[in-house]
């Protein structure tokens, strides 16, 4: 321990680490982070420097980036940017073809989105013509990519996110005009989490603006392609800079960008910052708010009179409009039949945010449904990684990392709606428990009638 | 006072604890038993991970002593780790395998080694950074137990032999069965001729009640597990369950990651505390910020024998000690850091610097924990942080209910 190398040894980070509990071939954030870093910058006396064979050797590539050595790090140290650098090494190695092509597909969010949008229609004419012969082409497809053919698919949206640009007109100093910030999992694959949002926000008293945007770069940086993450970081400070700039002249006040994506907001907020220098993006990021704590700070009062409103007209729907047409477990978690068994979970993402679960206790401060406790089990990591555990070569470590999660959600009964503001927490959770999951603010929406799509 | 106005919203508690160390997690429980709104607010788990799991120290046979032991204990038992109090103090050895006493323990290592006792002590041949041999050589020679050693194998699902991997093998129910059968072939002789058989501090995460358990009946032996060397297991489970059992009550929000780096104080009371981004406020506080250790306190570098410039002070990673920002006194005793806290009177109130000698005191903040300083150089220990975390908790939250009364009336 020095002032320039303040870690003092202790493990903290190793015993946080969901990675280093499941698999017993990675060597954990203290080896791979700050005793790594220590032999990258010129090495020991005596000792060559590390390189990517080292990186290899400690199972670098595992390291789902989920920050959780950072919150253990008693230091304060940022642990998990030291085994990002680790990790990004990997790629350079020269036996790593495929993997960077694995890599840059999944860190190519922007691109996938797209192109999965493009197929948009062709996919629901095939689902509904030969399902069992679309499934298959599917799977074929994912394979092609590297990735794990035993993941389910969204199904295909009707329609990509998009708000009614009569909504994106400037609002007021009374009527704020507030940046949704949707994120890839809501643009191309999940618009009703988005129109959920946008609604909820709506009945709160704000004007709704999806502003012009590109991935937020955080499945590159997790990747290691830090040079793509910076690409993504500087697009989308020129578009959100362009849309402040005008809103913030039309209306008098800069308006808030808020995202239903704790990986998103983590981003905009931390990540943009350290990627790209200059007082830019430290100032958009002072603007960028995670929508749970938009809803449960400024925006509260006015969204629970909207919520005891809408009660006196409309009897609550906690279903949030959603799951209509759409397979769901058969019995309990009708509104008819009782309240709604549900249950919070926070992605590894939105703990890294440090603002708590401001949604779940929103939810629990309305008294929506019976809210259930899993046990101190589901504070774990549900195991996914970001976009990591849809790898067809990381399926089964994702599984590992997530078991004593999963096992928990498990035990509480198919009745439970299992609701996290991370789509990917939702997609392993649902995929291997069978249980319902939701984003929060669906809920929300569904309280007040809002339409979800 | 300082630190910049640049915070975009507020959250309102109605008592807000700065930590999230063993100081932290008992006052904000203490504080949240009166049903009263607590925001914990902490840049880490603190030195948590780094904690043997025993509660050394004296509990002074008070009757405040002994609420304090009884809420500790409660609490605890509900969130799923379960204390040992022994009348008088336990005998243990350490995780070197030296002679130590504990007030309380974790049920799973409460042991009580009279000198002469036969011990086992056993090693995992897989398991990184754990001298078993030195342990039971060491706790023969110094402690005067008749110690015997072995080494069990895990199998190579243990890979690396890092202490979480071995913990979570066995929350593996399958596992621990296969585990189960061979310890009994390898360890029965020896564990029959012994009266207790001591663990390396790594057997659940989840589910290490009933692993010891299933273990003592298998062998017919008492076993308990040893204190932790860091990374330790067993400072990892009280953070989690403690974590999660405050969060369950619905009336303790979490914010872990943030750093506080400014506050309001009027006349003498402080309004908020902020981390740049959230106001923080309420009626009382707790500051459990940690020592040095724990990076509540930073050691200039005159101070520090001229070595360190900042410890808390890394990497693009601003973080501004608490007591600067609220102008607080700190004490300690030349380089003996171990023992350095900020100055404060009797009921916990710290001294703010500076301001007519040191005798103006913030009088809605409690200061609990390694924070609180020590004297002796022995560093802070459990008892004495959690007996005062009770403490200062406790006082908070009645210094808010009464700010509620006359709010109310
Ligand atoms: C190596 C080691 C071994 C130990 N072994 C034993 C033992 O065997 N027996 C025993 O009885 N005790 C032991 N202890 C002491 C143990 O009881 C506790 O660590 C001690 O009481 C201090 O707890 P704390 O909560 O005051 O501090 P910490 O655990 O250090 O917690 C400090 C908290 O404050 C936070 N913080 C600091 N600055 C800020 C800021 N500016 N903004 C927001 N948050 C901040 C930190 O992130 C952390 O959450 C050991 C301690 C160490 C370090
Ligand atoms: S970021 Fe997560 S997976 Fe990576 S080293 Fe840290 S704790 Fe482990
Ligand atoms: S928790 Fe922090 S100080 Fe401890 S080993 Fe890890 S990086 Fe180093």
């Amino acid at each position: 321990m020095t002032a320039d190398d303040p870690c003092v040894g202790c493990a903290s980070c190793v015993t946080a680490c969901p990675v280093a509990a499941a698999d017993g071939g990675f060597g954990g954030p203290k080896a791979l982070g700050p005793a790594f870093c220590r032999g990258l910058d010129g090495g020991w006396p005596g000792n060559p420097g590390l390189g990517p064979a080292e990186a290899a050797a400690l199972g670098a590539g595992a390291c789902i980036q989920c920050h959780r050595c950072d919150l253990a790090c008693p230091m304060g140290l940022p642990v998990s940017d030291f085994t990002r650098r680790a990790k990004a090494l990997l790629l350079s190695r020269p036996g790593a073809p495929y993997a960077r092509y694995v890599a840059r597909l999944l860190a190519e969010q922007e691109a996938l989105g797209r192109f999965i949008a493009t197929m948009r229609l062709p996919r629901r004419l095939a689902h509904r013509l030969a399902p069992g012969l679309a499934r298959g082409a599917e799977r074929l497809g994912l394979q092609a990519f590297g990735l794990s053919p035993r993941r389910s698919l969204p199904s295909p949206p009707a329609r990509t996110f998009e708000v009614p640009s009569s909504d994106g007109l400037a609002g007021s100093r009374d009527r704020p005009t507030v940046l949704l910030y949707a994120g890839c999992h809501v643009r191309f694959y999940d618009p009703a989490v988005g129109h959920a949002a946008a609604g909820v926000l709506r009945a709160a008293g704000y004007r709704v603006k999806v502003p012009a945007q590109v991935c937020c770069g955080s499945p590159a940086l997790s990747e290691g392609r830090e040079d793509l993450a910076v690409e993504a970081a500087r697009a989308n400070l020129r578009l959100l800079d362009q849309a402040v700039a005008r809103l913030s002249e039309s209306q008098g006040v800069e308006p808030a960008i808020v995202s239903p994506c704790p990986s998103c907001t983590l981003a905009l907020r931390r990540q943009f910052p350290d990627l790209v220098a200059g007082p830019a993006a430290a100032h958009l990021a002072s603007l960028v708010w995670d929508l749970g704590e938009f809803l449960s700070g400024p925006a509260r009062p006015r969204l629970v009179e909207a919520v005891q409103r809408a009660r006196e007209v409309v009897p609550p729907d906690p279903l949030g409009g959603r799951g209509k047409g759409q397979a769901r477990p058969a019995s309990g978690t009708d509104s008819a039949s009782g309240p709604v068994l549900w249950t919070h979970h926070a992605s590894c993402h939105l703990r890294a945010l440090g603002s708590g679960r401001p949604l779940a206790e929103l939810l629990k401060a309305l008294g929506v449904g019976l809210p259930v406790d899993g046990g101190p089990a589901v504070d774990g990591c549900c195991g996914m990684g970001g976009l990591a555990g849809l790898k067809a070569a990381e399926h089964d470590r994702s599984l590992a990392v997530g078991s004593p999660v999963l096992r928990a959600y498990e035990a509480l009964g198919q009745d439970v709606l299992v609701l996290s503001e991370c789509p990917m927490c939702r997609w392993q959770i649902s995929d291997a428990t069978g249980l319902w999951s939701l984003h929060p603010v669906e809920v929300l929406a569904g309280l007040l009638g809002a339409p979800s799509a | 006072m300082s630190g910049a106005t640049t915070e975009r919203s507020a959250l309102d508690y109605d008592v807000v604890v700065v930590g999230a160390g063993l100081a932290g997690l008992v006052a904000a429980a203490s504080a949240a038993e009166s049903g009263l709104r607590v925001g914990i607010v902490a840049r880490s788990s603190g030195s948590l991970g780094l904690w043997s799991g025993l509660v050394s120290g004296r509990i002074p046979p008070t009757e405040a002593g002994a609420r304090a032991v009884r809420f500790f204990m409660g609490y605890s038992a509900a969130a799923g780790l379960p204390m040992a109090e022994v009348p008088g103090t336990l005998r243990l050895v350490s995780a070197t395998g030296r002679p130590v006493t504990s007030a309380l323990t974790p049920r799973t290592a409460a042991a009580d080694l009279a000198p002469g006792s036969k011990v086992l002590v056993v090693g995992f041949s897989e398991l990184a950074d754990y001298p078993a041999a030195l342990i039971a050589e060491t706790a023969s020679r110094l402690a005067g137990l008749d110690c015997h050693y072995r080494s069990l194998s895990l199998g190579s699902a243990a890979g690396r032999g890092l202490a979480p991997r071995i913990a979570r093998l066995f929350d593996d129910e399958e596992w621990f069965d296969g585990f189960l059968t061979s310890a009994r072939r390898f360890l029965a002789a020896d564990a029959s001729s012994a009266s207790t058989v001591l663990l390396p501090p790594v057997t659940g995460l989840d589910h290490f009640g009933r692993n010891v358990a299933r273990l003592e009946d298998s062998l017919g032996t008492a076993v308990r597990e040893l204190p932790a060397l860091p990374p330790s297991v067993p400072g990892h489970r009280f953070s989690r369950l403690w974590r999660h059992r405050l969060e369950s009550t619905g009336r303790v929000s979490v914010h872990i990651g943030r750093t506080v780096t400014g506050s309001r104080v009027e006349n003498d009371r402080c309004r908020w505390v902020s981390d740049g981004l959230v106001r923080y406020e309420a009626t009382s506080f707790v500051l459990a910020t940690g020592g040095v250790a724990g990076g509540g306190i930073v050691v200039g570098p005159d101070a520090f024998f001229g070595l360190s410039r900042s410890v808390g002070d890394h990497a693009g990673l601003v973080t501004k000690p608490v007591e600067p920002v609220l102008g607080l006194e700190t004490r300690g005793e030349g380089a003996a850091w171990l023992t350095w806290g900020v100055r404060t009177d009797y009921d916990g109130h710290p001294y703010r610097a500076g301001e007519g000698g040191g005798a103006r005191r913030l009088e809605n903040v409690y200061v609990a924990g390694w924070e609180a300083g020590v004297s002796g150089a022995t560093g802070p220990q459990a008892a004495s942080t959690l007996l005062d975390a009770y403490r200062a908790g406790s006082l908070a939250a009645r210094d808010a209910c009464l700010a509620r009364e006359r709010w109310e009336t």
